[in-house]
């Protein structure tokens, strides 16, 4: 029954001739002949049952015409909004990608990176995620994710491919309000943290950092390990806990203007604290296009903080050697 | 202006809706090769992949853009099409109605008796069954709508559907006429300490979140009895019970075959919906029968409703038929 309704085309050739009143000026607008249009014409006439034009008086439309002439005008138009629609769509890579990262990773660098990405694939279907190692380590390989950035650990999947990511330097974050008279950006001695309350790195994510030297240094306080960033920031903001935590997570908290900043954060002296972080993904599998295209592009928005921490850390470091502010 | 082929439009909308090829072929007759092979054909004119194909078929961004504007386009194109010539006249053709028991119970006929009067030349088809499986069939183009309870849809499964609520009827527990409840008087469930609760699949997660927000203690539940008809049957003869809706036991409201009382503090609404599928407008003739549905459905509702509110019907017996006055 549908089958028989007119199409596109069709409707577009009734258009022609309503608005020409000629079947001939039709013809050369349409680029058909003039008896191809009158027969797309007729056999719309026919499936629908209606007289469209009254030929006694030439090309006049009947009353019917005039009514399907105003509905075709509204299907082309809508046709021609369906079709426009497409051409955001036409560049970049299509298909699909999955990715996890680590909560490091998740506060200021995968927001940009997938937007980056979709504004270079707007066809392309990103889906993200962040969540422990572990559990994207899993994702990995029960391939609901094509690659996850987790930190390094000390005990690799042996069955996944991993490599090198990126490398971030560490900081030690305190409250604005904290009462140790440390400088914003200014490069501390690991000594002098003995006393101060240090909460302990987290068990899974940071394990790699619980370097000896740390752990002494922080005092006779209770023991806190918490593995949730935003639990860990909310307590620094509203206590005298320290923690020494990944740069890209704070990103936003450079500037020397308190009131532009959510803490005060330190570098430490020395080789200073890293944390190696590590791409993951299935040893089987090639990577697709678009997955590349993710891993650049997480890649890219990475490399472009971790030099704005570079910049930080270097230009107080020479600031403090000309004396401080 | 580039013009796709409405085929391929149709194609590709029910392949985004049925999120198979095989089904898109069957739902539009035709073989699955054609059907990914009209929407190849549609992605090469549009120059852009409408699915993703690597795992299952995921529409792209570009796919779902694609949707929006394509269902708006058909429903243009079927106006269009319904605007003049013989599918403007609403004198003849047939029509395809699916309903819940709900509705078939006490409804309906009558409002099929007032149709035919008016309409002596449309064929009319019903289909009775599970509200899911009614909202499928509008989906499919089986039927021109439905009207369905209120679901808890799967993932995905409004795709290609437009809901909007219908009615509201308050809900009844339904006993044995010697149950000892008094007929008509609302009952609060909470109260009630020997409750044998029957509860139908499609009525369970409305119902159930009901038994635990006013926390009623249901001694047993009979979980897996799919029958309307057959639950009522139960219900007369035995100490089971079951909570329906007041449309579908309107009539019995006279008849004294049950123990009938809506349940109170808090009445229970049960939300009936009109079913439509997004890519059709409502034919002439489905809108006609529509409205005379709508018409009647409220005047058979107003009756459980007024008692549902615990209002004093004066004697239940003397309201008669409820048709005749309707009846044009």
């Amino acid at each position: 029954m549908n089958d028989s309704l007119p199409g596109l085309r069709e409707m577009q050739m009734f258009v022609a001739v309503y608005e020409t009143r000629s079947f001939t000026a039709a013809a050369t607008r349409e680029f058909a002949t003039q008896s191809g249009i009158s027969q797309h014409v007729k056999q719309i006439e026919e499936s629908l049952g209606v007289q469209l034009f009254d030929r006694q008086k030439g090309v006049e439309p009947t009353a019917a015409g005039k009514s399907f002439y105003l509905r075709c005008r509204e299907v082309l138009a809508a046709n021609e909004k369906a079709v426009s629609a497409m051409t955001t769509f036409e560049k970049g890579l299509s298909g699909e990608v999955r990715f996890g990262v680590t909560p490091t990773l998740a506060s200021y660098q995968l927001a940009p990176a997938y937007l980056r990405l979709m504004a270079q694939n707007p066809n392309a279907s990103v889906a993200v995620i962040d969540a422990p190692s572990n559990m994207l380590i899993d994702m990995v390989r029960a391939g609901e994710l094509d690659f996850a950035i987790i930190p390094s650990i000390s005990e690799l999947p042996a069955d996944l491919a991993t490599s090198a990511f990126a490398v971030t330097p560490a900081f030690l974050v305190s409250a604005l309000t904290h009462p140790c008279d440390f400088e914003h950006g200014e490069v501390i001695e690991v000594q002098r943290l003995a006393g101060l309350k240090l909460m302990a790195p987290s068990s899974g994510d940071n394990a790699q950092w619980s370097d000896a030297h740390l752990d002494a240094h922080s005092g006779p306080h209770p023991h806190y390990q918490l593995d949730a960033v935003l639990a860990t920031l909310d307590l620094i903001r509203q206590s005298d806990w320290m923690a020494i935590l990944p740069g890209l997570l704070f990103v936003h908290d450079f500037s020397a203007d308190p009131a532009e900043r959510d803490f005060r954060l330190n570098p430490l002296s020395g080789a200073g604290v890293m944390q190696q972080l590590l791409l993951v993904q299935s040893a089987r599998s090639a990577p697709s296009p678009l997955m590349l295209a993710s891993i650049t592009a997480m890649q890219q928005i990475t490399e472009e903080h971790l030099q704005l921490l570079a910049a930080f850390q270097s230009g107080r470091r020479s600031d403090s050697a000309q004396g401080g502010r | 202006m580039m013009l796709p082929k409405l085929m391929h439009i149709r194609m590709f909308v029910a392949v985004y809706e049925e999120g198979s090829f095989t089904i898109a072929a069957s739902r539009e007759g035709l073989g699955q090769s054609g059907v990914s092979a009209h929407v190849r054909q549609l992605e090469t004119q549009l120059g852009v992949l409408l699915f993703a194909r690597d795992r299952a078929i995921v529409p792209t961004p570009a796919g779902h853009a694609y949707y929006r504007q394509c269902v708006e386009l058909l429903r243009m194109h079927e106006n269009a099409c319904n605007a003049v010539g013989h599918r403007a006249d609403p004198s003849g053709g047939t029509l395809r109605i699916g309903m819940i028991p709900t509705m078939t119970r006490s409804v309906f006929s009558r409002a099929l008796r007032a149709f035919e009067a008016l309409y002596p030349n449309v064929s009319v088809q019903l289909t009775e069954g599970a509200g899911s499986v009614m909202a499928t069939a509008v989906r499919r183009g089986m039927l021109d709508f439905a009207i369905t309870q209120r679901m808890t849809y799967e993932a995905g499964g409004t795709f290609g559907l437009r809901t909007s609520l219908f009615t509201r009827t308050p809900a009844f527990l339904v006993s044995a006429p010697d149950s000892g409840l008094p007929h008509c008087d609302p009952v609060r469930l909470r109260d009630l300490k020997n409750l044998h609760l029957v509860l139908p699949i499609g009525r369970r997660p409305l119902l159930e979140q009901y038994l635990i927000d006013y926390k009623v203690q249901v001694v047993q539940r009979l979980n897996y009895f799919e029958s309307m008809l057959g639950a009522m049957d139960l219900v007369r003869s035995s100490h089971w019970s079951a909570i329906i809706s007041g449309l579908f036991i309107a009539d019995d409201l006279r008849r004294r075959r049950f123990t009938l009382n809506p349940l109170g503090d808090p009445i229970l609404w049960d939300d009936l919906l009109l079913v439509e599928a997004s890519r059709k407008p409502l034919s002439a003739i489905a809108q006609n029968f529509l409205e005379l549905l709508r018409r009647i459905t409220e005047n058979i509702n107003a009756i459980p409703i007024r008692i549902a509110h615990g209002k004093q019907v004066a004697s239940i017996e003397s309201l008669g038929p409820f048709n005749k006055k309707l009846i044009p």
